[in-house]
């Protein structure tokens, strides 16, 4: 199923969104790259209608110089969702998208019904992890398998933009410290994702996740960099359904049984 | 240097030809396997005051060339029953197995042993595959997948789920957690370019057996160590592994001879069923790929079966004489291949316990001086 490009006005401006599917509500968020509409973004569609908001300033949108940071970007997602998603929905973050739905989860409690956090920023312990400055390696970084990139790059100039964008909603921010101190107050069931090969987002920001929420689990997807949709996107796409169909009962192997 | 006493514990009384794997156990007394498990046991056990600085054994299925079908048990023992030495598995055939399994089962064999583990992680010899009915060209994938998934469960504290291509497993949170930080030393095999691109990227010790000939052996720890450093970090002889059967006599007559007799048996009768098991599985599944077609376990076994004695220690082979000759063999493999450990096995074949055990008598007395200092 493929997406639209559509536009909503809010109380703070315009906001750029990608729909598509049809089922269960799932508010996607967006990485520091801006959206990129992978594989299994494109299958959940299957069964889930999928909404993809792209904070004002990403992806060629017009800035919104009020924003700024995650928390302002949050606001504006609760109202969105509040308007045409509905009272509760699940959730699926990627990097910075990850950090900010755990805000999400944070600040509107009852939006939120499955939280899946992939790769997520927001707490780099003692500067471990980020992206590196040179392209080459910021590129490897990313990527265990280049080759399945499926999408259209985006152009230097849009590239450039988002990553400005993601440093003024970022604040050179190593640790939420804030968020950090309000992980316990999370009530939706949660899943952490994680790459084995990821050097972006380090496994104690995963650990540390787990500690703190109260009912979550956490999963390492095998030979995939920071950018596991891309990466590994049949067992990405496995891990979501799963989870967001099953919850934390996602760990019992239900053999035949399941069909 | 270092030196691990390490048991194939065959079983030394078959007195047929085999001519089919698996073997049949037919007219194998059970109670005989005890008294060798408790001879062997024996050995393994005084072996750390005898000058070896690791104890250690392996896995093998379905024959008499080996009897530790799960070489963890007999580590379970040692651990009990030794204080200083190492226990080198050497190792767990990891695609064979659970390897969540494998990750309690070493992490107990640590803490048990109080921090002693050296763990093997190898690939195992393709018809141990036909035994637990795994594919051989998944040899390689499940390797490595399993390697860094036994990791994940030494070293993360927090539960967590592994999603990969061979295994799933939602839910782990392995009890107890071994006692050596970040994690005991991994042991893997690395005797050609494809397989030390992962042992280098793992920082693990490289081990490289069945020498058949120094230069080559010497071309692959340089390959090996030029592949670390593109990883960052040099390895040091401590990082390097070499196996190697070993007989020590009081002369060089004596030991060449008992040498001669056990590997008669060893290749006749050890190795002889295993050898149409193996051509099945290289004639039907890729387990080598062409990186290793040159350079495989196969092709060095038929050499060294083709060799004398004299002509496996000149090639560097094999250590064998008497105490002067084999700290000088000794010395010569350590300049050569800057191994810093020696995988030495004593038990070659159906070699009597009494030769076994003069042989470490002479380790102790008059080789382990010369040489361990190295």
């Amino acid at each position: 199923m493929s997406f639209e490009l559509k536009t909503i006005e809010l109380s703070r401006g315009k906001l750029s969104y990608h729909v598509g599917g049809t089922g269960t509500p799932v508010v996607y968020l967006h990485a520091a790259g801006g959206v990129m509409l992978t594989e299994p973004l494109k299958a959940l569609t299957g069964n889930h209608t999928v909404y993809a908001p792209i904070c004002p300033g990403f992806d060629d949108t017009e800035s919104n110089d009020s924003l700024k940071s995650v928390q302002d970007w949050v606001a504006i997602v609760a109202e969105f969702a509040e308007k045409l998603v509905g009272p509760r929905f699940d959730v699926i973050g990627s990097s910075f998208g990850s950090w900010t739905a755990l805000w999400l989860a944070v600040e509107y409690p009852t939006m939120v019904d499955h939280l899946i956090l992939g790769v997520p920023a927001g707490f780099r312990f003692e500067g471990k992890g980020g992206l590196p400055v040179d392209l080459e390696a910021r590129f490897k970084a990313l990527y265990a398998h280049p080759q399945k990139i499926k999408s259209t790059p985006k152009s230097p100039d849009v590239m450039a933009t988002n990553g400005k964008t993601y440093e003024r909603l970022a604040n050179n921010v190593q640790v939420d410290e804030a968020l950090s101190a309000r992980l316990p107050s999370i009530e939706a069931v949660t899943l952490i994702l994680l790459g084995t090969e990821d050097k972006v987002v380090p496994a104690e920001a995963g650990a540390h996740l787990k500690r703190n929420i109260p009912t979550s689990q956490r999963a390492f997807i095998f030979d995939a960099a920071h950018s596991i949709e891309v990466d590994q996107p049949e067992r990405t796409l496995r891990l979501w359904t799963d989870f967001l169909k099953r919850g934390p009962g996602y760990v019992l192997n239900q053999g035949p049984e399941a069909a | 240097m270092k030196f691990n006493f390490f048991h194939l514990m065959p079983y030394p009384d078959y007195d047929k030809l085999p001519h089919e794997w698996p073997v049949s156990t037919h007219g194998i007394d059970s109670t005989r396997i005890q008294a060798l498990y408790n001879e062997y046991i024996d050995e393994m056990v005084d072996a750390e005051n005898y000058g070896f600085d690791w104890v250690g054994c392996n896995e093998h299925h379905f024959s008499p060339y080996g009897l530790m079908s799960n070489p963890n048990l007999i580590a379970g023992a040692l651990a009990r029953q030794t204080s200083k030495a190492k226990i080198a598995i050497v190792g767990n055939l990891l695609p064979l197995l659970n390897p969540i399994r494998v990750a309690e089962e070493y992490a107990m064999i640590d803490v048990m042993s109080g921090g002693r583990l050296v763990a093997g992680f190898l690939r195992g010899i393709p018809h141990e595959y036909i035994a637990y009915n795994i594919p051989p060209s998944e040899s390689r994938s499940r390797l490595r997948e399993a390697t860094e998934l036994i990791i994940k469960c030494w070293t993360e504290d927090e539960p967590f789920g592994w999603e990969g291509e061979h295994y799933q497993f939602p839910a782990v949170s392995i009890w107890p957690k071994p006692i050596q930080k970040p994690h005991p030393r991994i042991l893997m095999s690395a005797s050609n370019a494809e397989s030390a691109e992962f042992v280098a990227k793992m920082r693990a010790i490289m081990g490289i057996t069945l020498i058949q000939d120094l230069s080559i052996a010497k071309a692959a720890v340089e390959n090996f160590k030029k592949t670390a450093r593109s990883y960052g970090w040099e390895p040091t002889p401590d990082d390097i592994l070499v196996g190697q059967q070993i007989c020590i006599a009081d002369t060089d007559e004596e030991a060449k001879h008992h040498m001669a007799s056990a590997q008669t048996y060893f290749h006749q009768t050890l190795m002889r069923p295993q050898r149409s098991a193996q051509q099945l599985v290289l004639g039907q599944s890729r387990y080598y790929t062409e990186a290793d077609a040159g350079e495989n376990f196969q092709k060095r076994l038929a050499t060294l079966r083709g060799r004398t004695v004299e002509e496996q220690i000149e090639a560097g082979s094999i250590i064998c004489g008497s105490p002067q000759s084999v700290i000088k063999q000794i010395k010569r493999l350590r300049q050569e291949l800057d191994c810093g450990l020696l995988n030495l096995t004593i038990k070659v074949g159906n070699m009597p316990g009494s030769v076994v055990r003069r042989g470490m008598e002479l380790f102790r007395d008059r080789v382990a001086p010369e040489v361990a200092g190295l």
